[in-house]
């Protein structure tokens, strides 16, 4: 899901899948924005089977991988069908190209074959999906170069634009038409299955155009609902499916690009990292994915977080950072501005939560402010890495999956400086806005 | 007032409250438990048990490595391992382990979890499930911690039961506040009110939820138990027992949480994939694991907590007893070996292979059986199914049934 989303970026649809699974010549690179479309080929290269269990689930919402070991007697697909499906994976060869370039990336070139690939020959899991026939779900016989004539099927199948609605709907509106998102089967029937079909029907007449897709369902009333409960004519909250909206985490990058803005510490980023912001996002995102990887399928009304996703917001440098009156952040800009004290506190709220103050929270801000006095200096521990001891070169990070790359937050410095108790005071407005549900939830 | 007097005395109350519905878990200590806390010493990348705990020196496929005697009558070990030999008599060696699983991520998977990876379902690893099913301690520590690896998360249960990751042995990350502790208290009650008009406003259990997980890193912020995490306090003679390198700081810490009532610690000591350069790299990590785990088990048995804290050692898989090209051994899930001591472990030895180390003699050990046995000491019964969000139910281990020769 993630990433078809960043995909969207680019908006290369009308098949991105088609083109991820086509694409001949890739990188292994733990950098995800080289080409995160690609290394999906090479995540299974020893697995196939399961690259066709994820490839039926994710784009087209069939969990035929429940086949693999075996029939079930209530459901329609058969082991024999997993196999056949799965065969047409099988015949791909990886080729190192020449050496370790920077960074010990190394290109590899993903070659077709016609015949499953000698790398299986042994292997008794594979053995009785390579004597199957490579053949489509419907039936359809599989041949040429079974990777593309796969992805050219599975893009114009009526099942992808349905799921991609599903999977949509379910990312905007926190739950798709089916529970979860990608299974649908005649036991998992849809909710408002014409909603689906619609909304599927307009995707494929738009050359599979993600963004327009984007646009259509965050210009539905069901996703501009309030997160607020409603009461229905009983007095009764209303729970009914998408009768209000559901309140999610925001993921990583969303995470990541909401502080960025909300700080205004792009430029300070910048200046800092000696690089370019979409880099300093980019090693942000990589770190804040360890930290805060959230199952997107999870359907649970309760909030599952972790004390680390706590602490790295409690304390952690980019939080910390930018809400200081630093220069080049956007809480100095408010506090050296001219404007009132009620202004400033707008301006902060804007900038966080994007809408103003109730009476009440204006308030309690002036309030705060009003009471501010000077801390006195920090006391014990220090907040930072000693700089002049230099790291050893065991003290590497985090092996697998945790070669996270160097910190861009690294050269932050999270202290507050300022003497002013007034600035003291709204830095701490800032910080509680950048810690509070209504920032990290997307409401 | 210092910073931890504040945090508590703040504690107190509302957030308090929070914080103990937030842990959850359903009991403490079971009746059926041996043990109350487990240490799973994780070999990353699958050591060579022909030069370690299984040598065949004077072979072929045994190559270079020698062993020697240990404290437990006809167990020999390889000779690095001088220190773990001192306590072999505290050790359950379970050589006869054989699984199935070749490539590093699946073996790791399946190790952690019992189970083969299956995309159907994220499978808990047993650090997962103990921290789901048992209390985390009550001074703020969480119930499962690893340590220089993110190991395995808890799955279906839901990453608030998964691991407390730690990259390195001392005080974790973003556990200091980066004002001063009485200001980080007013910032604290300024989005106190935030939250609870947020939470009055959408209701439901979402906000409620978010404020019992700040409440309880709040909690770990101010707990003196946090001391644990720091190996700088030991006495020189402890630092260099374990080791002066940071698996043995770690396997330092992993003792102090233990101490400190953490149910489950994974301390991970990578390096073990050797392709090439077998003998002098094995001998590398040898110099790393064998004081570390020697001390561990010494200094747990001097303070009369080995028979309630369960070691386990072991790694992805073993590795060929054909000697590559590159001096190296490949991999190889056929035959290995894994370690218990304490936690109601019976010391011995267990199982074996044959002459050149390729083939198990008798009947082999399975992982889902090893994790069954770790999950029985601390009171877990392994077939206990959970069902998932998807109402599947699922069991503790995979059909694991505790090897009850390995127990007392």
């Amino acid at each position: 899901m993630y990433a078809l989303v960043t995909a969207t970026g680019k908006n290369s649809a009308g098949g991105e899948y088609g083109r991820t699974l086509a694409q001949t010549e890739a990188q292994i690179a733990s950098d995800p924005s080289i080409d995160g479309a690609v290394n999906y080929v090479l995540k299974y290269r020893d697995n196939p089977q399961d690259m066709a269990g994820a490839t039926s689930k994710v784009f087209l919402g069939v969990q035929i991988q429940c086949a693999q070991c075996h029939d079930h007697k209530t459901e329609k697909w058969k082991q024999a069908d997993f196999r056949s499906f799965a065969s047409c994976f099988l015949r791909t060869q990886l080729v190192p190209l020449g050496d370790k370039g920077m960074k010990g990336i190394r290109p590899i070139e993903v070659r077709d074959l016609d015949h499953p690939a000698p790398r299986f020959n042994k292997n008794a899991d594979i053995t009785p999906i390579a004597q199957s026939t490579p053949t489509a779900l419907d039936g359809t016989q599989v041949t040429g170069n079974t990777r593309q004539t796969i992805a050219a099927w599975i893009t114009k199948n009526a099942w992808f634009a349905e799921e991609i609605a599903n999977r949509m709907w379910g990312h905007f509106l926190g739950r798709g038409f089916t529970n979860p998102v990608d299974d649908v089967r005649a036991t998992n029937p849809p909710d408002a299955p014409e909603l689906m079909k619609r909304i599927a029907k307009d995707f494929t007449e738009h050359g599979s155009d993600l963004k327009r897709l984007m646009r259509l369902i965050t210009q539905t009333e069901a996703y501009q609902l309030s997160a607020v409960p409603r009461t229905g004519s009983n007095g009764k909250e209303e729970i009914a499916l998408w009768s209000q909206f559901r309140m999610t985490p925001l993921g990583p990058a969303e995470l990541v690009n909401a502080l960025i803005a909300a700080t205004g510490t792009q430029r300070a980023l910048e200046k800092l990292t000696r690089a370019d912001i979409d880099d300093v996002r980019m090693r942000l995102t990589q770190l804040f994915s360890f930290v805060f990887d959230v199952d997107e399928e999870m359907d649970t009304p309760r909030y599952e977080g972790t004390l680390t996703q706590a602490l790295v917001l409690l304390n952690g440098k980019l939080v910390a950072g930018g809400s200081s009156a630093a220069p080049l952040t956007a809480v100095n800009a408010i506090a050296q501005s001219k404007a009132t004290d009620e202004q400033k506190v707008e301006a902060i709220y804007l900038r966080s939560l994007s809408r103003k103050p109730s009476a009440g929270e204006l308030k309690a801000a002036l309030a705060y402010i009003a009471s501010a006095t000077i801390s006195p200096p920090p006391t014990g521990e220090p907040a930072q890495p000693d700089p002049t001891k230099k790291p050893k070169k065991g003290d590497k990070p985090l092996g697998k999956p945790g070669n996270l790359g160097n910190d861009p937050t690294a050269r932050i410095d999270p202290a507050s400086r300022t003497q002013d108790p007034r600035v003291a005071a709204l830095e701490d407005i800032m910080w509680a806005t950048l810690n509070s549900s209504e920032f990290v939830f997307n409401h | 007032m210092h910073r931890r007097t504040l945090l508590q005395a703040s504690a107190t109350g509302f957030l308090a409250t929070l914080a103990s519905r937030f842990a959850h878990a359903d009991g403490a200590v079971r009746p059926t438990a041996t043990a109350t806390s487990i240490i799973l010493l994780w070999m990353n990348g699958g050591p060579s048990h022909l030069d370690t705990w299984d040598p065949k020196p004077g072979t072929v496929t045994g190559g270079p490595t020698k062993s020697i005697k240990t404290r437990q009558p006809g167990l020999d070990i390889a000779e690095s391992m001088q220190q773990i030999a001192d306590v072999a008599d505290k050790l359950c060696v379970i050589r006869g382990v054989s699984s199935k699983e070749g490539n590093h991520q699946r073996a790791q998977y399946t190790n952690h979890t019992s189970y083969a990876p299956n995309p159907t379902v994220l499978h808990p690893s047993l650090g997962g499930w103990v921290s789901n099913k048992l209390a985390a301690p009550s001074n703020g520590l969480p119930a499962f911690v690893s340590l220089r690896s993110p190991s395995f998360g808890a799955g279906f249960l839901g990453p608030q039961y998964g691991p407390f990751v730690v990259q390195k042995a001392g005080v974790p990350d973003n556990t200091r506040p980066q004002v001063d502790d009485a200001r980080f208290e007013r910032r604290l009650a300024l989005l106190d009110g935030m939250e609870s008009r947020f939470g009055a406003q959408v209701g439901g259990h979402i906000v409620d939820d978010r404020r019992a997980l700040y409440a309880s890193a709040h909690k770990l912020m101010g707990s003196p138990a946090l001391a644990a995490f720091d190996p700088t306090h030991e006495t020189d003679a402890t630092k260099q027992a374990y080791g002066d390198n940071d698996f043995g700081r770690s396997v330092l810490v992993a003792r102090n949480l233990v101490r400190a009532g953490v149910r489950f610690v994974e301390v991970t000591l990578d390096g073990w994939d050797t392709h090439q350069d077998n003998f002098s790299k094995v001998k590398a990590q040898l110099a790393q694991l064998d004081p570390a785990m020697g001390a561990l088990i010494a200094d747990l048995d001097a303070s009369h907590t080995l028979d309630s804290t369960l070691v386990v050692c072991m790694g992805d898989f073993g590795r060929t007893p054909k000697i590559n090209a590159n001096e190296g051994r490949d991999h190889y899930p056929q035959a290995w070996t894994a370690v218990l001591a304490g936690g109601g472990s019976k010391p011995g030895l267990l199982g074996g292979t044959d002459a050149t180390g390729e083939k198990v003699v008798g009947t082999p050990y399975s992982v889902p059986d090893l994790l069954a046995t770790a999950a029985k000491t601390i009171g877990l019964v392994p077939s206990e199914e959970t069902l998932t969000p998807a109402g599947r139910p699922i069991a503790i281990t995979d059909r694991g049934v505790p090897i009850a020769d390995a127990l007392r």
